[in-house]
């Protein structure tokens, strides 16, 4: 029946035009500062999970430490910034470049190792720039941060009053990571990667350049995050060790793809709609003095998600499941 | 396909000069020389532990050689990675397979035709046509992890064939399958064999093995004690010793 329906079928065409009109012309009809703040966050976290996803979720390898990418793009733009004046949209690039030359480094060190150690080694090194960041006080103000005076609305340096032109900032970065996901998702390098996923011995007997590939993927995913953390420069004008390079954020931005559903390109965006969501839920009902329960809430997610839905939460949705390569 | 500069008629495809592996103290495989011959069936015997699959891994790179040199198409391989070699044309299966278990049986072999082809089109007409060869056309769509141990061995050679390989290394593709099956695997492997590819394999089903191979080289604890056709093989004192034990060791 359903799959020739034809009602199911314009149903499903005209879907996505229809969200993307809903997601375009919310700031215009929603004046709450508030829920287009909550909704630049799951934006946020959806284009770093999709960040992710690609090393994490494609290759199926392990990384613990993505916060240290988003620290490699957010310092140098904070710092390009305030002082030499570059505006964020240029200052990004340097840490993209960065990222990238680092991802490959690590890359060729790290995909030596299976398993628990490259987990174990991907959360040693974000560690590590963690506490480079806090020990090079001079350069980087340490525990302190950087802080980015906002000296009124200025398209050159991205700086505005109103929330609207970072919702739309903000969703256009996105759209990118999906872009770019789904254009991995379907290309030999996709079926590569979830080759090396599946089996490395045999996909090494497929012809397939083990370390090479985990190096693009991590290379792709790491310049993605960096670029992320130039918006995060952008939009909240603070940064400091703990908040961008600390293990919180690497949980987060894994969890985030895990619980939407490893390996697809839209499972992020589901898995940040659900984060982001229970941790301002819990932070209105539990208040500032109780912040941890947003953690207790994210564990018991993930509990629930491993237990019943192993695949990510977008296995649930109607048509989810196709989303996962299956031919 | 991949190209083999100038050999010669009289050299192998494959060939190993003297190779030793050992494994702390144990060598694994002792100063083995032989070569396969461009267009022949050539099986691999010997008992457990005689170094047969050691020689697979030396020959696809997994394993690296103490000394003594593997020389394919003119080219030596020891330097290579797995990767390289399947790239060069050689391809094995696995004795205890290796399925892409969350992907179709489609899929699995897909990835090996796309080697060649970055047209994903191209490469599912290859692998519709690989999968009809080897009898998965039932299970085309079906999860690797969902299929039966025989079809998994039928996968193993349908994923390696996708890759185009000129030398073909069969680990035990033949066990566990029934005698009918077995004689299936046996006419696909001879068609293989007259459409211009090499084939090594090595085979526990004796049956099998002493029908297809024009000729046999047995190893016995890493050494190789003798090669030839499959009738002179099986009358070699030096085999039938090896296999069956000396006789007369007990009365000294």
């Amino acid at each position: 029946m359903g799959r020739n329906d034809p009602n199911r079928a314009s149903w499903k065409r005209y879907a996505p035009l229809i969200l993307a009109a809903i997601v375009i012309l919310v700031p215009l009809a929603v004046p709450s500062r508030y829920i287009l703040r909550t909704l630049v966050n799951i934006f946020f976290f959806a284009a770093l999970g999709c960040a992710w996803n690609i090393i994490g979720g494609y290759a199926g390898q392990l990384s613990l430490g993505h916060a240290a990418f988003l620290a490699m793009g957010a310092y140098p733009t904070a710092l390009l910034l305030l002082n030499l004046n570059i505006p964020p949209w240029l200052g990004f690039i340097p840490g993209v470049v960065l990222a990238s030359i680092v991802a490959y480094l690590l890359g060729h060190l790290v995909f030596r190792l299976r398993g628990p150690y490259l987990a174990l080694s991907t959360l040693a090194f974000a560690e590590i720039l963690r506490i480079l960041l806090l020990h090079f006080r001079n350069q980087t103000s340490g525990s302190l941060g950087v802080t980015i005076p906002f000296k009124g609305t200025s398209v050159w340096k991205l700086q505005f009053a109103s929330e609207q032109p970072y919702y739309y900032i903000c969703l256009g970065l996105l759209g990118f990571c999906l872009y770019v996901t789904h254009r991995i998702h379907n290309s030999k390098m996709g079926y590569y990667l979830q080759a090396i996923k599946e089996n490395q011995d045999a996909a090494e007997n497929l012809g397939i350049n083990l370390s090479g590939n985990k190096v693009k993927a991590l290379m792709m995913s790491a310049a993605l995050t960096a670029m992320m953390g130039g918006f995060y420069v952008a939009y909240f004008y603070y940064i400091d060790p703990d908040s961008v390079a600390g293990m919180d954020l690497s949980i987060k931005i894994l969890l985030v793809a895990i619980i939407g559903g490893v390996g697809t390109v839209w499972g992020p965006v589901v898995g940040a709609c659900i984060l982001v969501s229970l941790t301002e839920i819990s932070n209105y009902l539990f208040g500032g003095g109780r912040a941890g329960a947003s953690l207790v809430i994210y564990a018991i997610i993930l509990m629930i998600v491993v237990l019943f839905s192993p695949r990510g939460l977008i296995a649930l949705l109607p048509g989810g499941l196709r989303s996962y390569r299956s031919e | 396909m991949v190209t083999a500069p100038n050999e010669s008629l009289d050299e192998g495809l494959l060939e190993l000069r003297k190779v030793t592996k050992a494994f702390g103290g144990l060598t694994a495989v002792d100063d083995v020389s032989f070569s396969v011959r461009k267009g022949e069936i050539l099986g691999l015997i010997g008992p457990n532990g005689a170094g047969k699959s050691t020689i697979v891994g030396l020959v696809m790179g997994v394993l690296k050689p103490n000394s003594g040199d593997i020389i394919f198409a003119g080219e030596t391989l020891v330097n290579l990675k797995p990767h390289q070699v399947v790239q060069r044309g050689i391809c094995r299966t696995f004795q205890v397979e290796k399925p892409l278990l969350n992907m179709t049986v489609t899929g699995n072999v897909l990835i090996g035709a796309l080697l060649r082809t970055r047209d994903r089109e191209e490469a599912l007409e290859q692998t519709k046509g690989i999968i009809e060869r080897v009898r998965l056309g039932h299970v085309g769509h079906v999860l690797a992890k969902n299929i039966t141990v025989q079809d998994r061995k039928r996968l193993e050679l349908a994923r390696a064939l996708a890759t185009r390989p000129n030398l073909l290394l069969l680990d035990e593709v033949m066990a566990g399958l029934t005698p009918l099956e077995i004689d299936q695997s046996l006419d696909l492997l001879r068609k293989l064999r007259d459409e211009g590819l090499t084939l090594l394999i090595i085979e526990h089903v004796m049956r099998a093995i002493m029908n297809i191979s024009d000729r046999i080289v047995v190893l016995d604890y890493g050494k190789k004690i003798a090669e030839g056709g499959p009738r002179d093989i099986a009358h070699d004192p030096a085999v039938v010793e090896a296999y069956l034990g000396k006789k007369g060791t007990r009365n000294g």
